[in-house]
């Protein structure tokens, strides 16, 4: 198959950017959506053009490393699919592609689509770890954990922190990450100790970092390649809430 | 003072004063349809202040953090994209801003109109006037489409399967409430 890209084309930090128009040719349709744009690479550098930047890293679609906002959806057409993991079947011959990289404040563009997304390893920082000793690997009745409550933490745990809920979200809010975080965390026993402090922290960094406020526009949960849900948000929520009774916000962190 | 520094917490503020609004608006639709019952109203003397009074409070409150919370997503962006696509958003929740600006024009002329009655022109009597509360009405009930809904999510009073249901139930009580009240604006136009 034959594609006409708009590909999103920026030096560095500081340039300006622009949407530049290339031909893919000759695409498989087995081909992975980066297998492509490896192919439209090798034109570029076999023709003595600057190839297009772009991050990937395991091609497996858990890395969360590709962002790319394609057609004007994170992570491209294909419900919970990574850009890796979605392929070239997915789009018509002959058809035109628009790529372009997350875009928030809070993710600048570092070249072409390749976006610095530190800005989630803060929020992590401030809050989204256990710092009691768990000790060795307890015995497995000691501290009983309900099957639903496994489950719930384990959906929250699939968070791969790729920012497509950033990039999809109207407001640039990373809600749906930090929820994921905090409502995995608050569900098991080790986590719990902590989590009036930690949501506190971690939504207060949210906001330094300089992300939106959530307005419920739930796009976040349609473009999450793993199927994050807002529940989770609404439980971060219940979280804050419970956090004020214990006054666990006026302390600074 | 972390509550209302925190985006949660000002989303609470917010969601709170909301609902406060909306029950207040739930009462007024019956109050519309039996005059006599609203006439009452006046006759607890001081409760009617306190209702004011918290009335105006979520007003300002609503509309501060509000506003503050739209202009730092503005920021929050770094430009738009070429290409747009929303996959679960709706024109409600896309407008709040300016169906929450045109809502509060529209209390202050509706306060104007008939409690202070400073506007001396009744919907009853002048086309514009009357045009004028079903565009008002319009925004306040859009406004509540994506609002009523909000609460709860914001809240957390939901859970993982009525979330769905929850969401249905707002959109379901803003346009009843969109119907109340517009049938009074039509059936009262002389």
């Amino acid at each position: 198959m034959n594609l006409t890209l708009f590909v999103w084309r920026q030096k560095g930090p500081d340039d300006k950017g622009r949407l530049e128009q290339l031909n893919a040719k000759d695409i498989s349709l087995e081909m992975s959506f980066l297998e492509m744009l490896d192919t439209v690479n090798e034109g570029l550098i076999k023709d003595g053009k600057e190839p297009i930047a772009f991050d990937h890293d395991c091609r497996e679609g858990i890395c969360g490393m590709c962002s790319q906002v394609i057609n004007g959806v994170p992570h491209g057409p294909q419900e919970k699919t990574t850009v890796c993991q979605l392929h070239m079947r997915n789009f018509k011959d002959g058809g035109s592609i628009y790529i372009e990289p997350w875009r928030a404040r809070a993710f600048p563009v570092i070249k072409d689509l390749i976006v610095d997304r530190s800005a989630l390893d803060r929020i992590i920082q401030a809050g989204g770890y256990i710092s009691v000793h768990t000790g060795g690997v307890p015995e497995a009745n000691a501290v009983l954990v309900p099957k639903e409550d496994a489950d719930t933490a384990m959906d929250a745990s699939e968070c791969i922190g790729c920012g497509a809920c950033v990039a999809a979200c109207p407001n640039g809010s990373a809600m749906l990450f930090t929820a994921a975080k905090v409502s995995h965390l608050a569900m098991l026993p080790q986590g719990r100790t902590e989590a009036a402090r930690r949501v506190c922290v971690m939504t207060e960094a949210m906001m330094q970092q300089g992300f939106g406020n959530c307005s419920n526009h739930y796009e976040c949960q349609a473009a999450c390649p793993k199927g994050i849900r807002v529940q989770f948000i609404a439980k971060l929520n219940r979280e804050f809430i419970k956090a004020q009774f214990k006054g666990a916000c006026r302390k600074s962190p | 003072m972390g509550f209302i520094k925190n985006t949660v917490g000002r989303k609470v503020v917010i969601a709170v004063t909301g609902q406060l609004m909306v029950v207040f608006i739930i009462f007024h639709l019956p109050g519309n349809y039996f005059n006599p019952w609203a006439m009452t109203f006046p006759a607890i003397g001081s409760f009617i202040w306190i209702v004011r009074l918290a009335l105006l409070l979520s007003f300002v409150l609503h509309a501060f953090f509000g506003i503050q919370s739209e202009l730092e997503n503005h920021k929050a962006r770094s430009g738009p994209y070429a290409v747009t696509k929303s996959l679960s958003t709706t024109f409600a929740a896309k407008t709040m801003i300016w169906s929450g600006i045109l809502s509060g024009v529209f209390i202050i002329f509706h306060l104007l109109n008939i409690t202070v009655s400073v506007i001396d022109e009744s919907f009853q009597d002048n086309y514009a006037v009357a045009i004028g509360y079903a565009i008002g009405l319009s925004a306040v009930c859009l406004h509540l489409y994506h609002g009523i809904a909000s609460f709860f999510q914001t809240m957390g009073w939901n859970s993982e399967k009525s979330l769905p249901a929850v969401t249905s139930i707002g959109k379901g009580m803003a346009l009843l409430l969109f119907g109340g009240f517009i049938c009074i604006v039509i059936l009262n136009r002389g």
